[in-house]
């Protein structure tokens, strides 16, 4: 039988919900392909990595799959995404999409800085990587990154 | 047959003109390959505007010719310069399972991108794909969407419209009669180098 109670904090939590999605809703800006930005790096200050938690690993993205990419083998630690953002260089997004290499092989999780921000992190076998902090995305390289995780000796 | 100035403009009704000197990288002694790309913008005006040199971005990426969604064409770099579209090579005899124990010997232990590039880069062509020093880009005007994803890795480039398949057709064809460029070296961006797989994937010539 159902309660309207019951459907009064199923509602309410749901609004909640949808709160939480909202928050974390991106809305491109002039850092994003049409901006004025797009070929500049957005501002962005290091911060040691508290946290990592690892949500998906060795995945193949739905735009790589039609290549024969075996992403399984591409595992990420907790350790090489907190060396990653320590690393990597930023980029503009114009130079990540265009530019630097891409790859169907990810991994992807969320982060906690030392500075007290959080977020979502994501990164390629060949490098490339991502984070999603109070809305805004930031566009990373990390060629100085020296974990093995990466290395793919002939690239396929 | 395109009819081509000396200063290695197209002539034609069909193509307009917005040169950009910003992208230009030096001559270009011949022609091997042309590379099929996708812009990841809106529209043309937009990406002309992205080849400007800009303190952030003193040497801006870019191809020869730019199609819009409505099948305009703009030649952007002279046919006799190199313009920096195609980014670090990927292996061809990898790719092709054609590797000499020599060519293999040579990548052994090299990563994707700067260092495999750098081995492909020595070897001639058709050895190699065609490079930024021996091939023609065209840019399609083309958005990765959705927009509001912010995983730029989950965005797919959309499909080619209509009339920019047909310029593209009309494009590739001239210039492969004009430069005397084997059909078979026409190449999506992502066959050459490390590009999200759907860009230019569904353009056809």
């Amino acid at each position: 039988m159902v309660n309207t109670q019951n459907i009064f904090w199923v509602v309410c939590l749901l609004g909640v919900f949808q709160g939480v999605a909202t928050a974390e809703e991106y809305i491109p800006d002039r850092y994003d392909s049409d901006g004025d930005r797009y070929w500049s790096p957005r501002p962005y200050k290091k911060s040691p990595v508290k946290q990592v938690t690892i949500i998906e690993n060795g995945m193949k993205s739905e735009a790589g799959k039609g290549t024969p990419d075996d992403c399984t083998k591409f595992k990420v630690s907790e350790k090489d995404i907190k060396e990653y953002f320590a690393r990597a260089k930023i980029v503009s997004s114009g130079a990540y999409m265009h530019e630097i290499n891409w790859s169907a092989c990810y991994a992807n999780g969320t982060i906690e800085f030392a500075n007290g921000k959080s977020g979502k992190w994501g990164v390629q076998k060949y490098r490339a990587g991502y984070l999603f902090l109070d809305g805004k995305i930031y566009h990373f390289d990390c060629q100085r990154c020296r974990s093995k995780v990466y290395d793919d000796v002939l690239g396929h | 047959m395109l009819i081509i100035d000396s200063t290695g403009v197209v002539i034609d009704p069909r193509v307009r003109h917005a040169i950009s000197p910003a992208l230009e990288r030096g001559d270009m002694k011949i022609v091997h390959g042309i590379i099929v790309h996708q812009t990841g913008s809106s529209s043309a005006a937009v990406t002309l505007n992205g080849y400007k040199s800009t303190k952030d971005n003193p040497k801006p990426s870019g191809a020869h010719f730019l199609i819009d969604k409505d099948g305009t064409i703009y030649q952007t770099v002279s046919i006799y310069k190199k313009a920096p579209h195609v980014g670090f090579l990927k292996s061809r005899c990898v790719a092709q399972h054609t590797c000499s124990p020599t060519e293999l010997k040579a990548l052994k232990g090299k990563k994707p991108g700067q260092q495999i590039g750098e081995v492909e880069l020595k070897k001639k062509w058709p050895s190699k794909y065609p490079s930024n020093a021996d091939s023609i880009g065209i840019e399609i005007v083309g958005e990765a969407l959705p927009k509001n994803e912010p995983n730029r890795d989950r965005r797919t480039y959309e499909s080619v419209t209509k009339e920019q398949q047909a310029s593209l057709q009309w494009l590739v064809q001239e210039l492969s009669l004009t430069l005397n460029v084997r059909m078979a070296e026409v190449f999506r961006h992502p066959i050459v180098s490390w590009k999200n797989e759907t860009e230019a994937s569904t353009a056809t010539w």
